[in-house]
């Protein structure tokens, strides 16, 4: 019944923006981002957590990744460029692949992930 | 009568059209600001002095995060740098469709335009380059070594330089036009990020990544002659950090076009401070927006505009009055932005 609130919650929230925080479990906050349908193999999305806080996700042959969408260079809010499937900074110009490791450009590090959680093809950040 | 007037009616119609035309014209131009939205993608237009926002140029357009976004002297042509593909595009304001596309060889930043506006000059980031575009040929001409970090570049006002900012080798690098020879490299404390040129091109007025304020480098000396505290407005100045999403200090410096007021953001704690010019008298502190990133005036100096690139806004600032009049919902993380006189927009 839970899950089933949960799906229903997560399905309303669009990825482009909006996010739905549904709860904790032993500690935890799960954010619904959204949608399998959404997202598909190969693709990928900026999605607020709330706040100023956003996390870019992507579908990497089927398994799903997040990551925190600040750059590691300035802290820039970071954008997926879909033409290139690499995760950009709007500042400087950093590139990170999609295992959110550095590809070009002056980020001194990885990005961070963040742990994610597919359920009934609702996608939930789980921080 | 009829019949004599319905015979030189299309002649009639010729030479009315050419006597009217050009005050149609001239009654047609009007002042835009057009805004970069480097997470959107887009390109926010706003009329002046009404300050509505009447268009966008779609992200189908622009896209791959574009980084600065400077204007030809008629206002035909608007310059973009796109940071994710490492090119420049040409787009027309009358169509609001780019004209052409020149890739640079590494990610471009601030740009400015040769005083003939044949020549584009890009910074290029990463390689330390400052490069030369043709707006002719559309061609890279010439690339320059300037140091390391080149972000910002700037027309001497005498049109026999151009200054180029460097974040990462802490220096200002000065490139004669017309020969695209190195002249020298001006030492700074710290990483140079936006900065201007006094008219006479005496003094470059320069914020750096860790100052709370600007410095003034004489440039008969080669030397910081002045350093100008920023007001804090009663805040206490947080440290830069990533968390803050803004590892500068401060970002957004500019000159106003009669030449009376320098306007700097305090990035980290919102405001942005009006000076008067040249003897640098503190005027005002408005508070505008988060994450003030840019600073630009309208022709009569009337107004300057703060992109606030974390609350997806502009502020307009009356200059007469020191105060925010208004703040206009842009696009996705606004940054870069220019003012120009344009003689037709699409309808």
């Amino acid at each position: 019944m839970r899950l089933a609130v949960w799906s229903s919650a997560a399905a309303s929230a669009a990825l482009t923006g909006c996010s739905s925080v549904l709860g904790r479990r032993g500690g935890q906050r799960r954010t619904a981002v959204g949608t399998m349908d959404r997202l598909p193999p190969g693709g990928g999305l900026r999605v607020s957590l709330g706040g100023d806080e956003s996390a870019i996700v992507v579908n990497v042959s089927g398994t799903v990744r997040a990551f925190r969408a600040v750059c590691t260079h300035e802290g820039c809010p970071l954008g997926w460029n879909a033409q290139q499937h690499l995760i950009r900074c709007p500042c400087h110009g950093g590139a990170y692949d999609t295992s959110g490791h550095v590809v070009s450009g002056p980020p001194p590090g990885p990005l961070t992930e963040l742990r994610v959680v597919v359920e009934r093809g609702d996608i939930y950040i789980v921080r | 009568m009829t019949f004599t007037l319905a015979r030189f009616a299309p002649f009639l119609a010729v030479l009315g059209a050419r006597l009217i035309a050009p005050s149609t014209l001239a009654a047609q131009t009007r002042e835009y600001l057009y805004l970069g939205n480097s997470l959107g993608g887009d390109i926010s237009i706003i009329a002046i002095p009404s300050h509505k926002v009447v268009g966008t140029i779609p992200a189908t357009v622009v896209g791959n995060h574009p980084d600065d976004v400077i204007a030809s002297r008629n206002g035909d042509v608007l310059y973009i740098s796109r940071l994710d593909v490492n090119d420049v595009i040409a787009v027309s304001t009358a169509t609001e469709q780019v004209l052409w596309r020149t890739e640079v060889p590494g990610v471009p930043n601030h740009l400015t335009l040769s005083p003939d506006e044949q020549f584009l000059y890009v910074p290029i980031y990463d390689k330390g380059l400052l490069a030369v575009v043709d707006t002719k040929t559309h061609q890279v001409v010439a690339t320059v070594e300037v140091g390391k970090g080149p972000h910002g570049t700037q027309l001497g006002p005498t049109g026999k330089h151009v200054y180029i900012g460097n974040m990462q080798s802490n220096d200002v690098a000065v490139v004669e036009v017309g020969t695209n020879r190195l002249e020298k490299r001006i030492r700074l404390p710290e990483g140079v990020r936006p900065f201007q040129l006094s008219r006479d091109e005496r003094y470059l007025y320069a914020q750096l990544s860790k100052l709370h304020g600007f410095v003034v480098v004489d440039l008969t000396r080669d030397s910081v002659v002045r350093t100008v505290a920023l007001p804090t407005a009663g805040k206490k100045l947080p440290e830069p950090s990533l968390q803050l999403s803004h590892y500068v200090m401060n970002h957004g410096l500019g000159i106003s076009a009669d030449g009376n007021y320098l306007v700097a953001n305090g990035s980290l704690i919102r405001i942005t401070a009006i000076y008067s010019m040249p003897d640098l008298q503190l005027l005002g502190t408005v508070p505008v927006g988060r994450e003030p990133n840019w600073v630009t005036f309208s022709r009569d100096s009337k107004y300057a505009y703060v992109s606030n690139r974390r609350d997806n806004t502009l502020s307009v600032i009356s200059i007469p009055e020191r105060k925010e009049v208004a703040r206009l919902k842009v696009g996705e993380f606004p940054q870069r932005m220019t003012t120009t006189m344009v003689a037709r927009r699409p309808n």
